[in-house]
C-alpha cells in the first residue's frame, strides 16, 4: 500500500512540475512579422564574468554591436575590458590587465520563414518546489524566421597568465646574462612564479544560426500573451598567428623574453546570444571554448603534447541595448 | 499581403494597448559626478570630503501608476575598483549609497502629463563612516522609508520630483540613524522612444554609531550631492 501511495505521489509531482496543457482555448492573433524588427542593437555591458583556466577569472565592462546589413550581410562587434582581473596588479608591469575586442562580418545564405508551432504560457505558478505551467496544447502557429550566415572575424586579447600550469621544461626566459627555465626565475629575478601576461590576436570562422519570432496574441479568458525572441547560436573555428606570453623585466631594467616550446594555435568556440526583435530591453551573451595558447605540459617530453585544459574558458555578459532600424533593411519577399 | 497583415495587425494591437506615460531611467550603467563630505564628532576620524564614485548602476522607472527603483551603484562601484584595491591604490572608498536596495511606490492622476504618489523604501546601504580605502570593507546597513514622488509632461521633456525620509538601522554597530533625500530628474527625449536624463540627488544623513577600530560612540553627518547622468527610455 505504502509502494502504491508513493508511487501515486510521485507521479503526481511529476505531472506538476511538468507542464500542464489548457485545452480548447482560442485566440486573435495580434502580431506575427518577424521581418518587423530594429535590425541594429548597441549594448552597453556594465557588467562581464569570464572564467577561464589561464587565469581563473576577470570580471569588468563591455559593449556590443549587431547589425543585420538588408538581405545578405551581418556585422557585429564586441568590446570588453576588465575591472576585476585575477593576477593582474596595476603597478607590476609584467602582468596584464584582461581586454578583448573582436569584429566579424557575415553572409547570409538563407533568409526565409517557415509556419512553426510555438509555445504561448498562459500562467506560471510556483508553491513550493512545484512550479506548475499552463500552456496552450501544441503551440500556435507563428512565422518564424532563420537567418543563417557564413561569418569571419579578428579577434585581439590579452589577460593575465597563471604560470602555475605550464611546463618547467617549455618555459624559457631568453636575455640578461644567463637564460632561466621556469623554476629557477623565482630565485634568479625575483619572480614570483604565479602571474604574467598573455596577448593573442587571432582570425576566426564559422556558421551563425539566428531565429526570430514576434508572435503576439490575445487569449480568450486570459488576454494578451507573447512569444517574441531574436537569438543567435554560432559556432567557430579559430585560428591564432599570434600568440605572445609577455616579457618579463626585473627591477633593474634587465628584459627577459619569456618563451614556450609548445604552443596550440587553434581553437574553437560556440555561443549564445538573446534580444527582443523590437522592445528595448537586457541582452545577453553566453559563450564558451577553448582559445589558442599555450599546450598543455605532459610528464614525457617525447609524449605529444595534448590540449591544454587551461585554454577552456567560458564568458557571459548582460546588458541593456538599444535597438533601431537602420537602412537598409530586408523586409521579406512578396 | 503582408503590408496589410502588418496594417491589421498593429490597429488590432492598438486597440489592447493602454495610454503609455512615464520613463524608464537606465543607469545600467550611468554616470555620476558630485561629492560626499562627512562630518565626525571622532577626533581620530575628523572630517573629510571626497568625489562621488563616477560609475552607477541604477533603474529608476515611472509607468503608468507604478514607481519602480532599484539600485546597486555602492555595490557597482566596489566592483568595478577590484583592480585598485587588489594593488592598494585606492587613497579612499567612495562607496556611498545601495548595496541592492528598492523602491516601489503607486502614482495617482489621469492623463498622461501628471502622477503623483507615495513610495517606500528597503534594502541594504552603506556609508564610509570609517575613512576606509577598501570599498568591501565597508559595513552595510538597512535602510527603509517613506517617500513621495510626482512626474509631470512638458513635451519632449519629463520632470519627475522625489522626496523621501529613511530610518538606517545595523545591530553591529549604528545606535540610530536618519537621513532624508530629494532627487529631481529632467529628461528629454532625443531620438526615436530614447534620450538622455540628469538626475540631481541631495542626502542628508545622521548616524550614531560605533567606528570599525575605536568603541568609541560616534556621531557623524553624512551630506552628498552628485548629478547623475544615463540612457533613458521614453514610454
Amino acid at each position: 500500500m505504502k509502494k502504491t501511495l508513493y508511487k501515486i505521489s510521485f507521479a503526481l509531482t511529476a505531472f506538476l512540475i511538468t507542464n500542464v496543457n489548457a485545452q480548447s482555448v482560442s485566440w486573435k492573433v495580434l502580431e506575427d512579422d518577424p521581418y518587423d524588427i530594429k535590425n541594429f542593437s548597441l549594448s552597453i555591458d556594465p557588467l562581464f564574468s569570464e572564467f577561464s583556466g589561464m587565469n581563473g577569472y576577470s570580471f569588468g565592462w563591455g559593449a556590443r554591436a549587431e547589425y543585420m546589413m538588408g538581405k545578405r550581410i551581418q556585422a557585429s562587434f564586441d568590446i570588453r575590458s576588465g575591472f576585476g582581473t585575477k593576477g593582474y596588479l596595476i603597478s607590476n608591469d609584467n602582468t596584464r590587465n584582461y581586454f578583448y575586442t573582436e569584429g566579424s562580418l557575415g553572409f547570409v545564405f538563407y533568409n526565409k520563414d517557415k509556419k512553426r508551432n510555438v509555445p504561448i504560457i498562459l500562467s506560471q505558478t510556483t508553491s513550493g518546489n512545484t512550479r506548475t505551467t499552463v500552456s496552450i496544447k501544441g503551440g500556435v502557429p507563428a512565422s518564424v524566421r532563420r537567418v543563417n550566415s557564413l561569418r569571419g572575424g579578428i579577434y585581439q586579447m590579452t589577460n593575465s597568465l597563471s604560470y602555475k600550469f605550464l611546463a618547467d621544461s617549455l618555459t624559457t626566459f631568453k636575455g640578461g646574462a644567463s637564460d632561466f627555465k621556469l623554476k629557477d626565475s623565482a630565485s634568479n629575478l625575483h619572480f614570483d612564479g604565479q602571474y604574467g601576461g598573455f596577448a593573442s590576436t587571432a582570425i576566426f570562422g564559422g556558421i551563425n544560426f539566428r531565429k526570430i519570432v514576434q508572435l503576439a496574441i490575445d487569449v480568450d479568458g486570459w488576454g494578451y500573451r507573447q512569444n517574441k525572441r531574436y537569438s543567435d547560436f554560432y559556432i567557430d573555428g579559430i585560428f591564432a598567428p599570434v600568440v605572445l606570453i609577455k616579457d618579463f623585466k626585473t627591477p633593474d631594467g634587465t628584459k627577459y623574453d619569456v618563451k614556450y616550446d609548445k604552443i596550440s594555435y587553434f581553437g574553437w568556440r560556440m555561443g549564445w546570444v538573446w534580444r527582443k526583435p523590437k522592445e528595448q530591453g537586457f541582452s545577453a551573451k553566453f559563450e564558451f571554448g577553448n582559445r589558442p595558447g599555450p599546450k598543455a605540459p605532459v610528464k614525457d617530453p617525447k609524449a605529444t603534447v595534448p590540449v591544454n585544459f587551461n585554454n577552456y574558458y567560458a564568458t557571459l555578459t548582460f546588458g541593456l541595448y538599444i535597438p533601431l532600424k537602420i537602412k537598409p533593411v530586408y523586409k521579406g519577399e512578396d | 499581403m503582408r503590408i496589410l497583415f502588418t496594417a491589421v495587425s498593429l490597429l488590432i494591437s492598438s486597440l489592447f494597448v493602454k495610454a503609455q506615460v512615464g520613463i524608464n531611467c537606465q543607469y545600467f550603467p550611468g554616470l555620476q559626478v558630485g561629492f560626499v563630505k562627512v562630518k565626525t564628532d571622532n577626533a581620530k576620524l575628523g572630517e573629510y570630503k571626497y568625489g562621488a564614485g563616477l560609475p552607477i548602476l541604477m533603474i529608476d522607472r515611472i509607468k503608468d501608476h507604478w514607481y519602480l527603483n532599484a539600485d546597486l551603484s555602492a555595490l557597482y562601484y566596489g566592483a568595478t575598483q577590484t583592480n585598485k584595491a587588489n594593488d592598494n591604490q585606492i587613497k579612499i572608498s567612495k562607496a556611498e549609497g545601495a548595496f541592492f536596495s528598492g523602491r516601489v511606490g503607486y502614482m495617482f492622476g489621469k492623463g498622461d502629463q501628471f502622477r503623483m504618489g507615495p513610495n517606500i523604501n528597503v534594502g541594504s546601504s552603506t556609508s564610509n563612516l570609517d575613512s576606509l580605502k577598501k570599498t568591501f570593507d565597508q559595513r552595510a546597513y538597512t535602510n527603509l522609508g517613506l517617500g513621495v514622488v510626482a512626474y509631470k509632461k512638458f513635451g519632449k521633456l519629463r520632470l519627475v520630483g522625489k522626496v523621501g525620509y529613511e530610518r538606517y538601522s545595523a545591530k553591529t554597530f549604528i545606535t540610530k540613524a536618519h537621513g532624508t533625500y530629494f532627487e529631481g530628474t529632467i529628461a528629454y527625449s532625443i531620438y526615436q522612444k530614447y534620450g538622455l536624463s540628469i538626475m540631481p540627488t541631495f542626502y542628508s544623513k545622521k548616524f550614531e554609531y560605533t567606528p570599525k577600530n575605536d568603541a568609541t560612540v560616534t556621531n557623524a553627518k553624512v551630506k552628498s550631492f552628485v548629478i547623475r547622468f544615463g540612457l533613458t527610455k521614453f514610454f
